[in-house]
This record gives C-alpha cells, structure tokens and sequence, in this order.
C-alpha cells in the first residue's frame, strides 16, 4: 500500500492505516524532526533524540484528531515543526531545572543522563563559538532566534507556532541579538 | 579591542554542519519501540499489529542502515531480535543474558516486549534487569526508569529485592542490592509495597530507602517510613560511586571526564585535569586541542587573566600557527595580554 494511500484514509476515527500514517510520517520526517531539535538543542545528540522521541510519541497520541490535507503526503510536516520547537523549549526549561543545586544534588549519582560527549563536531573555531553562544540563550529566545533567521519565519508566523503574540516575539528576538551582541558578536540583518 | 564578528553567518554555518547528522541506529530503535507502546495505549488499540509492525520495520530500517532507500518498502525488511525479552540499544552497551534476566553493562537502553517502559543504566554501571508481564523486575544495580504508559488503574510494576514499585507514569532511578535499596522519584508519582504488605507513597523529588536488614524498633503498629523520614540524617549516607578506571585512560576518557566538568559548572578542576594531563606524554595534536581547552577555560570560565595570558603565550609559542591561532589571538587581545608575548 502506498504512503498516499494511507493519508487518504486519514480520519477523525481510528482506522488501521493511521499505523501507516505514522510510520509513513516517522520514516519522512525523523532525520528533519532531529536535525530541528538538535539545532535548538546546539548540537547535543542524545538531547535532540530524546525531543525527536516526544515528538513522534506525540503524533502517535494526537494523529487522529490532527486535521490532514489528503492532497499533500507533506501536509504533517508544520505540525511537526511546531511540536518539536514547543517540546525543544519545555525541555530546554526542563533542563534549567534540574541544573538547579538542590536538584542536582539529587541526580548527582546520574552523571551521564544528560551527555554533552556526543556534541556534533563542529571543527570551525567560529562555529563553534557560535554554537556556544546558542547554547547561553534561554530556552524560548533560542528557539525563536533560530526559527526567525534560520527558517525565515515571520513574527507572526512564530506567535503562531508558540501560542504567543507578534510584540513578544518581537521582545524576544531584541532580547536574544543583545545577548549574542553582549558575547561578542555581531548580528547583521539577513 | 576585538573587533566583532557576524554571528548569522556563523549560525547558518553551524546549521549547515548539523544538516549531515542523521538519527542512529538505537535511537531508531528506541523511538519506533515508544511509538509502538504509545499506540499500543491509544483508544485505537487494534492499529497495535500494524503499528508494533510498522515500528519494528522502522528499527530493522536504521538497523540496516541509512544507505536504505527512505522509500524502501517497510514490509520487506525483518524486525530486530530480543534478548531475554528485552530489545537493547545503546553503542556503549554490554548485554549478557543469563536465561531470564539480561546484565546490562554500561550505557544501555532496555525496552521490554511489553514496551510499557524504558530502562536506561549509564557508563559503568551494570544492572541485572528481567521482564515481567506487568513491568521488570530489578534484581541488582543502578538504572532509570522511564514509564509513560501507567494509568491509574493498570500501574507498571518494578520488582526490587525488598518490594515492588508500583508506577503511576513517571521517572526514577533505582540503586539495589540483594538486600537494601533506595528510589529517586524525579517526576511522576510512584509507592512503594513492601514485601510484608505496608505501603509507601513517594513524592516527586523525594528518596526512598529500604532494606531487608530488620530493623531494631519493631513496636506493633508502627507506620510505614515515609519518604521524608527516609531522607533523614539517620539514614546512612548513599554510598560512593567508584569508578574503575584503567591504569592509562585515554584521550577519549579524558574528554569525556572534562566535558563532565564544564557540565557540571567545575571548572576550576577541569583546568587541573587538563594541566595534568599536558604534563604527560601526547600527541601533538591531542595536546595542541587540550591545551586549548584549558586555555578557553582559564579564559572564560574562570577569567584568570594572569595565568591565562601566561598560558596562551606558551601556546603559540608551542604551536606556532596553529589551528586555533585566531582564536588564541582573539583571546590575548580580550584579556589584554601585552607583555605576555
């Protein structure tokens, strides 16, 4: 059965092709889910996996009340940015907390469970400066910097995506280029 | 005074870097394992033959490799083995199955058949795990628990020497022996059943000890420890964690040891550790990179000027043009080194 196929069967009610759908949606969109998140996650591998989990998780939950397009086998493919940026700034806050002292004081026998070894290489001294300095920002203006010059989404189109309005997403990306520009950095209009 | 340097290109560089990775083969396996334990749940359970097909394809997918076509057709590829019950998955993972029970050895992903929850145990570490129809059962060692598929009236159950864990959906990490143990609830909600019936609810950050070892005061009646009293100053101390360590680590181990010190916020010894292991014998370019790291901490981490300046000074005059020259000047001129040259 082809994967188009499959979404035409698509409806509100759970149907046997949804087990298609999703694991027509997984095997298209795994490696883009992964590579957003481990974007937002700078470059760590175990902390873009785990996102790129909750994600697909997610979808298996909710796609059989997800509206679908049965005219375009790509049409899960907002849905799926849109979770991975929400599930990448919860877990971004989520590791905020557990880097508090009390908190680490109880997950000190875990070293380990969160793994910085596997940080992707990044050979370039700028590069990697760069990824740095993404990795100082707090978790939402991280997310909605990467999403406004790197995918070229509008303020408003990031409001949308993040459940927030065109000011504070304006107030975010002013907040996160002081920051960069505080580092060092020079942030030029695209 | 440095001039500054334009970070959306840097940015576009570094998304063009991550732009090669691809999800791995375990990571394939542990996703395709919780979607099918996801839908397994869902109201929709008769997608279950479909999907746990569907997920183990997927597995057999990056199993086989990422030169698979992505339109290869799912159904022609096999699912991966279990072992003793369990599917595995972690690059670092040692697995010994013994019969009914796996020992897992270093970084390892256990999912049971069931796939009602994950069991991870990390690098040096070793835990003897078994499946249950309702859970695993833990017999020795150290790991985490991730349960997502729990609902109040079909709890997942952890077997300890000691007791059952009884899990509500949540995240723990369990420490055992034969006769004692203890439980980190992270989040989530958990209790405790002992072997001799009492009951013992755990709260989200709280720790639970218990111990086959009777206890002194057995006065009838007596409540059931909380979670609370466990913690108390009158419970001994967790024991240490010793790491066995070969007599020679190597570069990777020792990267591996500094990165968890800049995680961790210990800077101070990751430039001890990284002085240390200058002072042995290493190649050139190995000792080139580490003793940039330790110059980049000296730097930014603990903004020692004096020594830092001293260190970047013997850096480029060791490793004259080298590959982090720029960065190293860019260093000098923030920390102001004139003289140090």
């Amino acid at each position: 059965m082809s994967s188009v196929s499959a979404y035409r069967h698509v409806v509100r009610d759970a149907s046997p092709d949804l087990a298609e759908v999703v694991a027509d949606a997984y095997r298209r969109h795994r490696d883009e889910v992964y590579r957003l998140a481990l974007r937002f996650g700078a470059g760590r591998r175990s902390w873009a996996e785990d996102v790129t989990q909750d994600v697909f998780v997610a979808l298996c939950r909710t796609a059989h009340r997800i509206t679908r397009n049965p005219d375009d086998p790509d049409d899960l493919r907002p849905w799926l940015y849109r979770v991975t940026a929400n599930r990448s700034i919860q877990k971004l806050r989520r590791d905020k907390v557990r880097s508090a002292p009390g908190v680490r004081w109880l997950l000190r026998h875990m070293r380990g469970t969160e793994p910085t070894l596997d940080d992707v290489i990044v050979h370039r001294d700028d590069l990697r400066a760069a990824m740095e300095t993404l990795r100082e920002l707090p978790a939402k203006e991280r997310v909605v910097f990467c999403m406004y010059h790197l995918d070229g989404l509008d303020m408003v189109e990031i409001g949308h995506a993040l459940g927030h309005s065109k000011g504070y997403i304006c107030k975010l990306i002013h907040r996160a280029r002081a920051r960069i520009e505080t580092a060092g950095w020079e942030v030029d209009r695209d | 005074m440095t001039e500054p340097r334009p970070f959306l290109s840097a940015l576009h560089g570094v998304d063009r870097a991550l732009a090669q990775e691809r999800l791995g083969a375990s990571a394939n396996h542990r996703i395709a394992g919780q979607m099918a334990a996801q839908l397994r749940t869902s109201p929709a359970r008769r997608w279950l033959p479909a999907v746990a097909f569907a997920a183990g394809a997927a597995v057999a997918v990056a199993a086989v490799g990422s030169r698979l076509r992505s339109d290869a057709p799912i159904a022609s590829i096999p699912t991966a083995p279990a072992v003793s019950g369990f599917f595995l998955s972690g690059d670092a993972c040692d697995r010994q199955s013994t019969g009914t029970a796996v020992r897992l050895r270093g970084a390892c992903r256990a999912r049971p058949d069931h796939g009602r929850l994950e069991v991870q145990t990390f690098p040096a570490e070793t835990a003897l795990v078994a499946a249950r129809p309702d859970g695993v059962e833990l017999r020795e060692g150290r790991a985490l628990f991730n349960v997502n598929d729990a609902a109040p009236n079909d709890p997942v159950h952890v077997t300890v020497p000691g007791g059952t864990i009884e899990v509500f959906g949540t995240k723990f990490f369990v420490d055992t022996t034969s006769n004692r143990g203890h439980v980190d609830l992270i989040e989530g909600k958990i209790r405790f059943l002992h072997q001799d019936g009492p009951v013992t609810q755990v709260a989200p950050g709280d720790r639970f000890e218990w111990s086959l070892v009777p206890r002194p005061v057995a006065a009838p009646g007596v409540v059931p420890p909380t979670a609370v009293e466990a913690v108390a100053p009158a419970i001994p101390k967790p024991r240490r964690q010793h790491v066995r360590r070969a007599p020679a680590p190597t570069v990777g181990d020792l990267v591996d040891e500094i990165r968890d010190m800049r995680r961790e916020g210990r800077y101070h010894e990751a430039a001890r550790r990284l002085e240390k292991a200058l002072k042995g014998k290493l190649e050139p370019r190995v000792r080139e990179v580490l003793s940039y790291e330790l110059g980049d901490i000296l730097t930014r981490r603990l903004n020692d000027r004096e020594p830092a300046c001293t260190h970047w000074a013997e850096h480029r005059a060791r490793f004259p043009g080298g590959r982090y020259e720029s960065p190293v000047r860019r260093a000098q001129r923030g920390l102001s080194c004139e003289g140090h040259e």
